[in-house]
């Protein structure tokens, strides 16, 4: 495989594995280290012969991804730096880190939400309750919850998308 | 799964809200998907961010952590007010990150401590269960950053702390902060 085509690989598959990171593993850091690894199993695995089907990579990326991912939640998530192997490897080709999210911006999205669904949203997502307790805490019923969430989360993108531009 | 999740799909995912069946369908799908990794790409990043922020009640090792890390932490001490009035003020002025509100409350007993934000009318008002508290120091630390401004809109909340003692909770107190935004 040509270096170009490894590099074209990495860029395909990097963002989706951050954001399976990022979703199970609930820590940056981790989704990062979770990135790199996986490419570089990925990338050995086809130097080395060993991917059968080529054509179904989508397939065989995300079992990597979530047998790693798996792995680093054995070894607790906070812990991080998982495998030394990706901790003394170079990043692969066409690996590139993500970029931070404006955080002041972040904050001036979130005090435009409606109280109730700012509220929602940081009950989910930085206390980590899910809609049940969110509904308990706020008189809502989860279903509400749900509702008020997934809206809310979409005026948080809306705002920070225009602010990018 | 062959069909594209809806956005609530890829936010109850998000939220840890799926059985695993579910969720593990939903990532392969991702993992195939231009539109839907484009999609979720987005929603990793705000979700991912918020996940950063602070909670609205913190641990003392939690701001420790913070001001070493560089944070500008301004630690206000509040004590119990009966009627629940303003006992003490904190002004968000420019050289400060973060306001911490110390309550002080005999928790030394507690199993378990649930702190309660309400507006003086009562809506919006939200229970947080089992929070950090330090039980030698009767200390419940509120983290107030400057997005919450505007959450309250009837007036400054009251934090009323409730300690939870074999299944039985009891109000601790009343709390309350005159918050000066600017």
């Amino acid at each position: 495989m040509q270096l170009e085509e490894e590099r074209s690989l990495c860029q395909r598959y990097a963002n989706r594995i951050r954001s399976y990171g990022r979703c199970h593993l609930r820590d940056g850091a981790a989704a990062e280290d979770l990135v790199q690894q996986v490419l570089l199993v990925l990338l050995q695995s086809l130097r080395a012969g060993r991917v059968k089907d080529v054509q179904n990579l989508d397939k065989y990326v995300f079992g990597i991804c979530r047998n790693a991912s798996m792995e680093m939640r054995r070894r607790t998530i906070r812990a991080r730096r998982i495998a030394e192997q990706s901790a003394v490897a170079a990043p692969p080709e066409g690996y590139e880190p993500s970029s931070p999210l404006d955080a002041a911006q972040l904050d001036r999205c979130l005090e435009r939400l409606e109280p109730r669904a700012r509220g929602v949203v940081l009950a989910t997502f930085v206390d980590e309750r899910d809609a049940q307790e969110v509904g308990r805490s706020m008189g809502l019923s989860a279903g509400n919850v749900r509702v008020i969430r997934h809206r809310a989360l979409a005026q948080l993108q809306r705002c920070m998308q225009r602010s990018e531009l | 799964m062959n069909e594209c999740p809806s956005y609530e799909t890829l936010v109850a995912l998000w939220a840890g809200e799926l059985d695993e069946r579910a969720a593990e369908a939903v990532d392969e799908h991702l993992f195939g998907c231009e539109a839907c990794a484009a999609e979720t790409a987005r929603l990793a990043t705000v979700v991912g961010a918020l996940r950063e922020k602070i909670p609205f009640v913190i641990s003392r090792a939690h701001r420790e952590r913070l001001e070493a890390a560089g944070m500008r932490v301004q630690v206000t001490e509040v004590d119990r007010s009966t009627p629940p009035v303003a006992s003490a003020t904190a002004r968000f002025v420019a050289d400060v990150d973060l306001l911490v509100f110390a309550l002080r409350a005999d928790v030394s007993d507690a199993d378990r401590v649930d702190v309660e934000l309400a507006s003086p009318t009562g809506t919006p008002r939200y229970l947080v269960e089992d929070v950090p508290f330090d039980r030698e120091a009767g200390e419940v630390l509120i983290a107030c950053q400057r997005h919450f401004e505007g959450m309250f809109p009837d007036g400054d909340p009251i934090f009323t702390v409730h300690a939870v003692q074999a299944g039985e909770r009891r109000t601790i107190g009343d709390y309350v902060v005159e918050h000066i935004w600017r």
